[in-house]
């Protein structure tokens, strides 16, 4: 009997683990989506304000933001730094396949970071700044769309992991 | 991920090669490996690189031009050269603004980039008013990468001339037809002025450089990219007029040096840098003294005579020979290389 119990106890408990940690991965992509915006933001600041060169600006970016996000500043400043004649568009999309998988987010998410790397720093600043509010406009969006999921899936998860935990005990033990 | 074998190839040959570095980074790779094969007799003698977009790769030495095929090799026949891409141009011309051109405005009015190393780059394409004035040029179908050279110790003859036995420097004008090398000799007197020589014995004095088209100091981000002395400071991408009065109020220079004076208020700074007691090492336009006096501007500058000395360069038999120099104040000629020797004093 006793053993009945523990056994379902830890039924229950790893199900409910299991719930959570998939609905961590929602709370974790809303999370990344609010660092890249603030990320954009400072690399908004070093183009237009300090005119720092793309390079560095990145560098300093990638510095500042947290990992796995960093990655995606530091990887293409890498490339562009080994001056090895990569275009722009190139090393940043090239990093963004690369960092991805190491993100919680998904592929509609990658698509708007692709498009931004399009206009990055090729233009003058009238149009770096057009190009900046566009992708403030898609990640909050993205932010949005995040946060829906959020409320829907993380409770959801968290719940059905405990009650299909239970389930499994009542029926099987 | 970046650093395959391949690549480290690469970099042995970029320090092998004769060309300067800065110039193939400058480059997209397809255009690295050309010019990078090139001959090393005329890897030195380089003095342009010039591409257009859909025609031919060109450079430009010794007086011609000179068409590359893919392999770096010398072609006479232009329909066998590289020809060069929409991309190449794309890509060079992110490489040469270092990914941001949002921090060149103002070079991309003035239709030149200045990279690392002091090489000018030039730049056409389609030009972007706002109102009467240009706000950037975008749609670029052509760049030109000028390689500075400097030449140490050219000017080092020619001192003798323009100092006096009182170790007192005179002011100069050099007189030059374009591309005859009138700015590297600017570059190495101030060079000299700065720094002092042996022989003519004199200590530096203090120069100051108002370097409009970041061509004498070749400063990139700040750092002057050529030797131009230790005593010298320089105000680059300063208009001249403006910047010599500037230098006369901050900087208290006993020389100041700038390159290609011919606006009216350009002459009045530099009288006005006169009156204050400096002197004015500078350069002008023109194939001979007769031809600059034409110029109403100059000629009054002339009349006024204002400056002590007047080199007159000419590019034959080569760029940068010493063709005469002239005493300002009685217009005798106190040097003449009428042979046209090859060894000149510069």
């Amino acid at each position: 009997m006793l053993a009945k119990l523990i056994l379902s106890l830890i039924i229950i408990i790893s199900a409910g683990i299991i719930g959570y940690v998939l609905a961590y991965r929602y709370v974790e992509r809303n999370q990344e989506l609010k660092n890249l915006y603030i990320a954009f933001q400072l690399l908004e600041t070093e183009i237009m304000y300090s005119s720092s060169s793309l390079p560095i600006a990145l560098k300093r970016v990638g510095i500042k933001s947290k990992n796995p996000l960093g990655k995606f500043f530091t990887g293409t400043y890498k490339i562009l730094d080994s001056k090895q004649g990569i275009g722009i568009e190139e090393a940043w999309s090239r990093t963004v396949e690369e960092t991805i998988s190491e993100t919680s987010l998904n592929n509609e998410d990658k698509d708007i970071l692709l498009d931004f790397g399009f206009n990055l720093g090729s233009t003058d600043k009238e149009h770096q700044m057009k190009n900046f509010q566009f992708i403030y406009l898609q990640l909050k969006k993205r932010q949005d769309n995040a946060e829906n999921l959020r409320m829907k899936n993380e409770k959801m998860f968290k719940t059905l992991g405990i009650l299909i935990g239970i389930a499994i005990a009542i029926v099987f033990v | 991920m970046i650093q395959t074998n391949d690549t480290n190839f690469l970099k042995k040959k970029l320090s092998e090669s004769t060309m300067r570095q800065e110039i193939l980074e400058a480059l997209p790779l397809n255009l690295r490996e050309i010019i990078m094969n090139i001959p090393i007799i005329l890897a030195a003698d380089v003095e342009e690189i010039r591409l257009r977009i859909n025609r031919p790769l060109m450079i430009y030495a010794n007086n011609e031009d000179i068409h590359l095929d893919l392999k770096g090799e010398i072609v006479k026949d232009k329909n066998k050269s590289y020809m060069v891409t929409a991309t190449d141009i794309s890509k060079a011309f992110q490489l040469i603004t270092d990914y941001s051109i949002y921090a060149l405005e103002e070079e991309l009015r003035n239709g030149f980039v200045t990279i690392k190393g002091g090489h000018r780059v030039g730049i056409s394409g389609r030009v972007v008013l706002n109102g009467n004035k240009i706000k950037t040029i975008k749609d670029i179908s052509g760049l030109n990468i000028r390689i500075s050279k400097q030449k140490l110790g050219i000017s080092d003859e020619l001192m003798h001339f323009i100092l006096t036995s009182t170790k007192n420097f005179m002011s100069t004008l050099i007189i030059s037809p374009p591309q005859s090398g009138k700015t590297t000799l600017l570059r190495d007197i101030i060079r000299n002025l700065s720094n002092g020589m042996k022989n003519p014995y004199f200590n530096g004095f203090k120069v100051s450089v108002v370097d409009e088209r970041s061509e004498i100091a070749g400063c990139f981000q700040g750092v002057p990219q050529n030797d131009i002395g230790y005593r010298t400071d320089v105000l680059d991408a300063c208009p001249k007029a403006e910047g010599i009065m500037m230098l006369i109020r901050s900087m208290s220079p006993q020389i100041i040096g700038t390159d290609e004076i011919g606006k009216k208020e350009d002459m009045e700074a530099v009288e006005e840098a006169l009156n204050a007691g400096i002197k004015v090492v500078t350069t002008a336009h023109g194939k001979d003294l007769e031809e600059v006096t034409r110029r109403p501007t100059l000629n009054q500058l002339l009349k006024q005579r204002i400056f002590e000395r007047i080199v007159i360069l000419t590019n034959q038999p080569r760029v940068g020979t010493i063709h005469s120099i002239i005493d300002g104040s009685s217009s005798n000629t106190i040097y003449t290389n009428v042979l046209g020797r090859r060894e000149g004093i510069c």
